[in-house]
């Protein structure tokens, strides 16, 4: 079991000093090593989804208690009792901006709660996001071989580092699981070869990138230290073991289309999160510009000359393609089905993978025709191991019934609240997420 | 849980003391510069306003994608373009590439790229080793690290950084038992993996030298200023030669190199990838999908061919003809394929090769007119005026737009009746949506005659086309008829040459210009001010300017 604690990182030198400088050693090594478990006895996960253009919101918000309870949700009916949905929450980050009307440029504030103009309509975020601190938490308990798993269906991240730097996603699907999985097939001398020699590497490029950083000027030294906290990880990600969970992993066929890399990855999450090679997740499912995916032509919309071609221009047209807009959101929650199916069908300790795991999916903006960042939808799946009272649909703030709050105004909830109840729900303390003007949480969803 | 930024300043400033306090006497600096110092500020024009001696910031940037391939390929004959892999480098806040700070996902594609090239380069070590390890190999090693080490950091390396490079090679013999060609292979894979090679910072630890208030940079750091501008690329050994004489240390040593450098062909593909990132025709993918019931033909291929074509059309004008703004903006020739030849109406044109093919000239003039343009600046289904206009005003007039109004009804669909520009027109006269696009809309009309992936045509939706419309350039408002008289007026303008002057600029220094840049701003729209000028000369003027070869000091630097 490895635990680690404040700043006694990992070193080549520590390794070696542990090994007596014996690679022969490895492999016991490796044996002794087991999986930590944490105090209530299962390993809670997180995962972060974002998609974008909004969505048709009278279609969206069910009409009573039951989350699952309307047109767009339908598709998550059979899980309603682990849903929770919570209407109301405003990027606030974003309108005390002035930026309203920015949703195609929220994502670096969706998960983070942080917001900084850096020119035109562009934003950039300037804390971690959600799925950062949560993989950083739990990295002190459990070395995992990914501690953070950051995958790009299209688009760009939501995941940031401790800076607001973006975390660079990944984008191929067979490369992931090879960063996933791969140690489960190399033959254990070579892997510790392997390691051994990386870890070297790791170690050289540490120090020249220290020294390096020494003679530049503030805003550089920002940079190369985003770049030495890379190395660092990488480091701790050498020094994890494969898990001894049973669980199988098969290698990603071919995705040659949209449709196919969005079932790939949900695969991959849901691979990765069984055999507890990740906790933390963050999905980009949805480009936050509005162009990707361009067109959706699984879904029948081939209307181009009634603007009905690209998805983005779909949403455009608010309520003049609701219809067309309901099918595309209905086929999002139809993904995320998908993927809590795939984490509900797996037995742990307690209860199911879902049960102890909460998927937290956003949007970058309320609806399609407005652009606004305010009444953003927000679904929730999972109760990360009872943290969250599910199957209830949640109504906060100033939020109505009318399915028209979105024109109306602002609620006046910060979704930084939902991202401190999410934080504290995975065992982070806090009493506020990102922005430190909005403070508090959401007890509402306990 | 507040950033912990400033934690994380300390520990990467805190770690070790700065080098400079120990290795001044170890690092032996290039001869100095004889003469120009502060009096040799490039050549701001007479009536230039900019304070000649300033020079804007010279924030720390890493390769992108297109240099490290170039630059590994320069480096070690590698030819396998490995940065394909990595993330994606465009930065949605700047026109040109520009790399972001390396996440986790970077770092590990980066040592994924360092391991495959190093194993490559074992295989045929003998091609990169500068003596015979059978006479001693752990004088070889040395002799590899400092040779070697010069070409990757791209300047002499301080005896710290050979130390710790000695030091990674001692592991692999001894720790990881590697023979004499692999322990060299783990030293090239840490090499690159080096912030030394990974940054563009070409200083080694001596102090800056400051001349007044702003900072000269030393004769490496010119010579791979020079050649990733011109090149893209890695100094060749001519340039490191005149870095190690201290011959780049005046304007005119800068612009003798720099015309050389404009001999060799990779400057072609400089030029050529400055146009494709600038017009961002190299996009046709991601922000051009078209509809495949109106546009069935648009397939990889032609996507492939029109950003080849505008490739072939400016390489062409620049290097092969009189490389001015105007033949740029009004050639009536391309480089088309049978692909193209269709949207062209050219069946003539076969085969899939690109061939010099003389256009019409009352329906194309110069690359604004050539379908990676116009489909990139299309709509899914048809013509799209304020994308086109937007295009222009911003790319080629460098005229900032006012931020959007908020809820602005979208313009008709086809359906509703009425061609591309009445319903536009319709939606320009709503009051919210006036501001932009009364300034942008009128240039977009300009281009009615061609269709969402660049056909021409005379009719759209069943009405006349009425490309007319007018312009304010150099202070004068202008009408045309269509886009082949706005473009005249465009190659004949000072307004848009001193434009594309400042894009090459903010191209050199990978950022936007800044007040300290006015005279280097000068010094380069100098270079391109009659309509003689050619493009060429330009990208000489650019890299002898001020800022191209000074810079201020960072907020912070160390002095």
């Amino acid at each position: 079991m490895i635990i680690r604690t404040g700043e006694n990182r990992f070193s080549r030198r520590a390794l070696l000093r542990r090994l007596g400088a014996s690679a022969a050693l490895l492999p016991l090594l490796h044996a002794e090593r087991a999986r930590a478990a944490t105090a209530t006895g299962f390993p809670k996960r997180l995962i972060t989804i974002a998609w974008s253009n909004g969505v048709a919101q009278p279609n969206f918000y069910p009409p009573a208690d039951d989350p699952t309870q309307s047109d767009i949700l339908s598709p998550l009916a059979p899980w309603k009792s682990k849903v929770l949905l919570p209407c109301g929450l405003d990027i606030q980050v974003m309108l005390d901006d002035k930026r309203t009307y920015d949703g195609h440029f929220s994502f670096p504030s969706l998960f983070t709660g942080t917001y900084k103009n850096i020119g035109g309509q562009n934003g950039a975020a300037t804390g971690p996001s959600l799925d950062q601190v949560v993989s950083d938490a739990v990295a002190k308990q459990v070395n995992l071989p990914v501690p953070l798993l950051n995958a790009l269906v299209t688009g760009r991240p939501t995941s940031a580092g401790v800076g607001g730097q973006k975390n660079t996603g990944e984008t191929d699907p067979v490369r992931l699981y090879n960063t996933l999985f791969a140690s489960r097939t190399m033959p254990s001398p070579q892997l510790d070869q392997l390691r051994l020699r990386r870890q070297s590497v790791l170690d050289y490029v540490n120090q020249e990138l220290t020294s390096f950083s020494a003679t530049l000027g503030t805003d550089d030294r920002i940079k190369v230290a985003a770049h030495l906290d890379s190395i660092r990880k990488l480091e701790l990600e050498l020094t994890a073991t494969a898990s001894p969970a049973a669980c199988t992993a098969t290698s990603p066929g071919p995705a040659p289309d949209y449709q196919t890399r969005m079932k790939v990855f949900s695969d991959l999450v849901a691979m990765a999160v069984r055999c507890d090679v990740s906790r933390a997740v963050s999905l980009v499912w949805a480009d936050d510009g509005g162009s990707g995916p361009a067109t959706m032509p699984f879904l029948g919309f081939n209307d181009a000359a009634n603007g009905l071609g690209e998805v983005h221009a779909i949403a455009h047209q608010g309520a003049a393609a609701y219809v067309q807009k309901t099918s595309i959101d209905k086929w999002y929650m139809t993904q995320l089905a998908y993927l809590a199916k795939a984490l509900d069908d797996s037995m742990e300790a307690g209860g199911t993978i879902l049960d102890h795991t909460v998927i937290v999916m956003g949007n970058d903006m309320s609806e399609g025709s407005f652009h606004s960042v305010n009444a953003i939808p927000f679904v929730l799946v999972g109760g990360a191991g009872g943290a969250l009272r599910t199957g209830r649909t949640v109504k906060l703030g100033k939020w109505n019934t009318t399915g028209q709050y979105w024109k109306a105004g602002n609620t006046g909830i910060p979704h930084n609240r939902l991202l401190a109840s999410l934080a504290q729900a995975m065992d982070v303390p806090g009493d506020g997420f990102g922005d430190p003007r909005y403070t508090g949480s959401l007890t509402e969803l306990k | 849980m507040k950033p912990l930024l400033a934690a994380f300043l300390l520990l990467a400033a805190g770690c070790t003391g700065r080098i400079g306090a120990t290795a001044e006497g170890d690092f032996t600096p290039p001869p100095s510069p004889t003469g120009p110092g502060p009096s040799d500020p490039g050549n701001p024009p007479p009536g230039s306003t900019g304070d000649p001696n300033a020079a804007g910031l010279m924030p720390l940037r890493r390769l992108t994608i297109r240099e490290y391939d170039n630059t590994v390929r320069d480096l070690l004959g590698d030819m396998s373009a490995p940065a394909l892999q990595f993330p994606d480098d465009r930065d949605e806040t700047f026109a040109f590439r520009r790399a972001h700070p390396i996440a986790v996902q970077d770092a590990t594609l980066i040592r994924s790229a360092a391991e495959s090239l190093a194993a490559a380069a074992v295989k045929n070590i003998g091609a990169l080793l500068p003596c015979d390890p059978a006479a001693g190999e752990q004088d070889c090693a040395g002799k590899f690290v400092s040779d070697f080490g010069l070409r990757a950091f791209r300047r002499p390396l301080t005896s710290e950084e050979s130390a710790r490079l000695m030091a990674l090679y001692a592991s692999g013999r001894n720790t990881l038992k590697l023979g004499f060609a692999d322990a060299i292979g783990l030293v090239i894979e840490g090499m690159l993996q080096a912030p030394a090679f990974l940054y563009h910072w070409e200083a080694p630890a001596a102090a800056p030298i400051h001349e007044g208030a702003v900072v000269r940079l030393g004769h490496y750091e010119i010579a791979s200023r020079l050649s990733y501008f011109l090149w893209g690329s890695m100094p060749d050994r001519e340039l490191f030669a005149a870095a190690a004489a201290g011959q780049l240390g005046t304007a005119a040593e800068v612009e003798g190199q720099a015309r050389r450098l404009l001999g060799d062909p990779r400057a072609r593909d400089t030029v050529a990838s400055f146009f494709e990132e600038w017009l961002a025709v190299d996009m046709l993918d991601e922000k051009a999908a078209k509809d495949p019931k109106v546009y069935p033909e648009y397939n990889d291929a032609l996507k492939a061919a029109m950003t080849a074509e505008t490739r072939a059309f400016v390489d062409n004008v620049v290097f092969d003809g009189d490389g001015r703004w105007a033949t740029l903006l009004g050639a009536s020739f391309s480089f088309l394929n049978q692909a193209l030849g269709g949207v062209y109406g050219m069946p003539q044109v076969t085969g899939s090769d690109l061939r010099r093919t003389d256009l019409d000239r009352t329906q194309r003039a110069g690359f604004l007119t050539e379908p990676s343009f116009l489909a990139l600046t299309g709509a899914a289904d048809g013509s799209h005026p304020v994308r086109r206009g937007k295009a222009i005003y911003e790319k080629l007039l460098c005229r900032e737009l006012p931020p959007p109004p908020a809820n602005v009804p979208p313009a008709k669909p086809a359906s509703a009746g009425g061609s591309t520009r009445d319903r536009f027109t319709e939606h320009d006269t709503n009051e919210c949506a006036r501001g932009c696009h009364t300034l942008i809309d009128p240039l977009g009309f300009a281009f009615e005659n061609y269709d969402g992936i660049g056909k021409y045509r005379t009719m759209d939706n069943g009405k006349m086309v009425d490309a007319s419309g007018e312009v304010t350039l150099d202070g004068t408002t202008r009408t045309f008829a269509n886009a082949i008289e706005l473009t005249t007026l465009l190659g004949a303008s000072a307004e848009a040459r001193r434009c594309f002057a400042t894009q090459w600029v903010r191209y050199a220094l990978a950022r936007q210009e800044t007040a300290a840049d006015a005279a280097s701003l000068d010094t380069a729209a100098a270079g391109f001010s009659t309509d003689a000028s050619s493009v060429r000369d330009l990208m000489v003027a650019v890299a002898t300017m001020r800022s191209f070869r000074y810079r201020s000091p960072s907020p912070g630097e160390a002095p």
